[in-house]
Parts: structure tokens; sequence; C-alpha cells
């Protein structure tokens, strides 16, 4: 092993002593299941287990295999040392990277906003969430939180974290895909209030046997939106909506997407197809078959710029996802979301047993 | 003279006969095709410049001093954007990149100056750079607005 990466074990090592030293006898831990994988998570810290709990859709279904252990504390809150960081603000770049830390058995991310540093131990299976102040934390981190601990973990067992949208039936499921803007979230919450299986509008998980998964049960609007979303969706997030306005100031709204009974065991769907999603100005909505190309980069484009580190791993997987996996490219009209929906139901419908191509 | 992909900061993909190159280093995302992306796969199969010449100038029967003006332009924005690097060995090349002028889809009719497109969505995502904004001393915090 290099001298990098035994200094880099040392920093997660001295970071795991300070959790059992000053942190552990505050933490709670508790086991969830996610995508298929479980997880011990060790919490301390003002609302982290809240944050954490109410976030992700968990499987009440634990999966068998050797869980992966994630620790999670604040220094403020739990009075303990903060971390010194593991290098110069030179090597702090861009999009949360830090050189060095971007391959090899330790890996590691920075939101600097948040002042969060995620560490990962892809050997041992253990992560870490450090953060300066957990009332700090900012709305992106506390909808989607530990996106870069995800991503690392669920890449070990072969499956991705992706930047799109799921929703499907009993048959399977379609990825919805496309640019900031481009309608994801109301395309999915449409799905939703029309009885489909929502497995998230912005994050979703898939596994290398081209099943989508639900991860994050949360989603961000912006209350300006709310009066155009159709009274089915109101309904169905009255609540949310309404705890939100409680707690929320900044522009766009936390909602919590309730797990709804008839999709209650129902966490993970085959993927049919993928859909290349645009708002457009034409009267009626479209959809056509499309090359893979447009839908790779949407994918893994966007992902790459959410998510730090899709590395050329990531980059092969998502490639032979969509080579294999049929692709459609949806213009979406004036004439409403019910016309989405019915179009999305209708692929649904028409990819039932449509060969899925072998990988090149 | 030959080149080699710039690995393991950039990669490759093959999509409906154009390639998608991705520089891991910057997240930045290109396309090539048609005539760039023949040029493309020949570099990547190991083929020398003088090669690459001759193979484009056959498959669009265009005059090899055209074509090879062309090319080294291309060669050159190549090696700008930091996707290849020149080598004076021919670089090893491993089974799978043999045969790869097959994925790639050209039109011998149209011999248009080969372009990388450069994809610009990932800097329009992030309407800041949280990095680069952080004070300088202990961790990278974030640096306090004036109220």
């Amino acid at each position: 092993m290099d001298q990098l990466e035994l200094k880099k074990g040392e920093f997660l090592r001295n970071a795991l002593q300070i959790f059992n030293s000053q942190v552990s006898k505050k933490s709670e831990k508790f086991m969830i299941g996610l995508a298929g994988v479980s997880f011990t998570f060790h919490v301390a810290g003002e609302g982290l287990k809240e944050m954490i709990q109410q976030s992700l859709y968990s499987n009440p279904i634990l999966p068998v295999g050797s869980p992966f252990n994630i620790f999670v504390w604040d220094s403020s809150s739990t009075n303990s040392t903060p971390l010194q960081a593991m290098a110069s603000i030179e090597s702090f770049t861009s999009f949360g990277q830090i050189s060095g830390w971007n391959k090899g058995r330790y890996l590691a991310s920075f939101e600097a906003d948040a002042c969060a540093l995620s560490l990962f131990d892809c050997q041992d299976r253990v992560g870490i969430y450090w953060i300066l102040d957990s009332k700090k934390l900012p709305q992106y981190v506390t909808a989607t939180p530990l996106r870069s601990i995800f991503q690392w973990a669920f890449r070990t067992i072969g499956s991705e974290l992706l930047h799109a949208a799921g929703i499907g039936d009993e048959s399977g499921a379609v990825l919805v895909v496309g640019p900031g803007g481009s309608g994801k979230s109301n395309t999915a919450l449409t799905g939703l209030a029309n009885n489909l299986n929502y497995f998230g509008d912005d994050y979703c998980v898939i596994s290398n046997d081209y099943k989508v998964h639900k991860l994050y049960s949360t989603t961000k609007i912006y209350p300006s939106d709310i009066p155009f979303f159709s009274e089915n969706i109101r309904t169905l997030l009255k609540e949310s909506i309404e705890q939100s306005n409680k707690i929320q100031n900044n522009d766009k709204l936390v909602v919590n997407i309730p797990l709804a009974e008839q999709w209650s065991n129902h966490f993970s769907a085959p993927i049919k197809a993928i859909i290349f999603q645009k708002i457009t100005s034409i009267e009626h909505s479209t959809l056509s078959r499309c090359t893979g190309k447009d839908v790779f980069l949407a994918i893994a484009e966007n992902t790459s710029a959410l998510l730090p580190y899709a590395d050329a791993r990531a980059i092969s997987n998502i490639a032979t996802f969509v080579r294999s996996t049929p692709c459609y490219r949806l213009n979406v009209g004036r004439d409403g979301r019910g016309r989405v929906i019915d179009i999305i139901k209708g692929v649904l419908i028409d990819s039932e047993g449509e060969e899925r191509c072998q990988p090149q | 003279m030959y080149y080699r992909i710039n690995s393991p900061n950039v990669v490759r993909e093959y999509f409906d006969g154009e390639v998608v190159v991705v520089n891991l280093e910057t997240g930045t995302y290109f396309s090539v095709e048609n005539v760039g992306a023949v040029v493309w796969a020949m570099l990547e199969e190991g083929h020398n410049l003088d090669e690459v010449v001759s193979k484009v100038s056959s498959s669009f029967g265009k005059p090899d001093q055209e074509v090879r003006s062309i090319i080294e332009k291309f060669i050159l924005k190549l090696l700008d954007q930091g996707l290849i690097i020149a080598s004076i060995d021919k670089p090893a090349v491993i089974p799978e990149e043999v045969g790869l002028i097959s994925k790639v889809r050209f039109d011998p009719a149209r011999f248009t100056e080969p372009e990388i497109k450069k994809y610009t969505d990932m800097q329009d995502l992030l309407l800041l750079d949280p990095i680069h904004d952080v004070d300088s001393s202990g961790w990278p915090v974030a640096k306090q607005l004036p109220k």
C-alpha cells in the first residue's frame, strides 16, 4: 500500500477514534434496508437521526449479508473535537472532490457550504459523515443526506445512484431523465397521484440486474408551483406541505412523500425503459424512440455534476445500462400532465416482453 | 507519431456510431462524430497519423494533403482538451480495442471538418462552486458573506 493510502487509512481511523471516545455514548444505533443492502447507522447530533430516518424509504425486511456501518455526527451539538482537514485548501477541488481521495480503498468528499465531510472505506464497508454543525445544514443536504456515502456503498455491490426519477406499476418501472427543470419531479409526483409506484423524483438506485430501487422519500418543490399541481397531488401532499410550511423558510419546500399503501411492499422493480423528458411549447406531448447517446449524457453528466466521483466504472456501468434498455424521448406539450402519465403507462405496457439488448 | 487516450482521467463510450468522451478530472463531456469518430477510433486502435490520414482519405474520397491538415488540427484540439496524449512509441492495444472502427458510423459523402462538441449542462446545473468560496484557514469553511 502506498504512503497516501496509509495516510488516508490513518485519517479515517482517527476520525473513528474521535467518534468512539467522545461521541459513541451519546449515539443511537439503528438498522435499515435500502436498495437491497443493510445499513447500520450510529448517529449522534441534534436532528440527525430524524433527518436520516425521515428522508429514506426504509425496507422493513432487512437484506441478508454484512451491513455497511455508517457513523454520523456533528461536533457542535455533541461537543466533540472537530476533524482537522486532511489536506491543504488547494487540494479541495470543485464539486466536492479532494485531491488524492477519489480512488483506492479510502474515499472522501466535502460539502463546503454544509461543512460536511464524507469518508468511506470500501474494504471494511465503513462510512463516516461528519458535520461541523448540524443546525447549519442546507436544505439540499437535509432532503437527500449521505449522497456520496450511498453512492460509494452501492457501487461496491455493482449498483449506481443516479440522478433520475422513477415511476412504475406492477409490471415494472421507467426511469425519467433530463436536466434540471425538465419536469422530472412533476412527472413523478403526477404518477404518484395517479396510483403509480413512486421510486424517487431526483435520485434512484439501479442495480446490476436492471432494477430501480427506492432511496429518498423526499422531494423539493417551490411553493409557487403548488397551485399548478393537480388536485390529486395537492390532496396527497397536503399534510406534508403544511408541515414543511411550518419549518422551512427557504425557497423550496422539502416535502416527505408518504409510502403509498398499495406499493408498501414494492421497493424495487425491473426497469422497462428510460424516458428522456423535455418541456416544449408544442400543443400535444409526443413520444418517440431515441438513441442512447442523449440518454447517457443526461444521466451520466447530471449524475456526475451532483455526485462527486462518477468514476470510470460508474460511466461504464451507466453506459452498459443505457445500451441495453429501450430509450424514448418525451416532448412534454401543453396538453397537461395527465397526458404524460397516459404515455408513460403506454410505455410500461408496450415494453412488456420487449427483449433487453445484450450488453456490448 | 502515435496517440493514446489520457487514461485513467479520460474514458470513452461508443453510442450509435458516435463517441462520447468524458474527462473525469474536469467532469466535462464531449461527443465526436463522423470524420472525428473515425479518427478517434483509429487513434485508440494504435494507428499512427499516416495510417489515420490514409484511412480517412480512402473512406471519404479526399486527397491525402487536404485530409492531413484537417486531421492534424483536430488532433491538436484533442490534445488541447487533455483527451489524448502524444506518444513516439506505438501504444499497447488491448484486444477489446481492436475493431473499434466498426462501432463508428460515418457518411462517406459527408466529409466535414471534425469537431469536438463540448457539453456544458453541468456548469449550468451548479450555480455556485462552493469549494472555491471558502476561507483559507483551518477547515475549508464557507466565507461569511457581508450582511
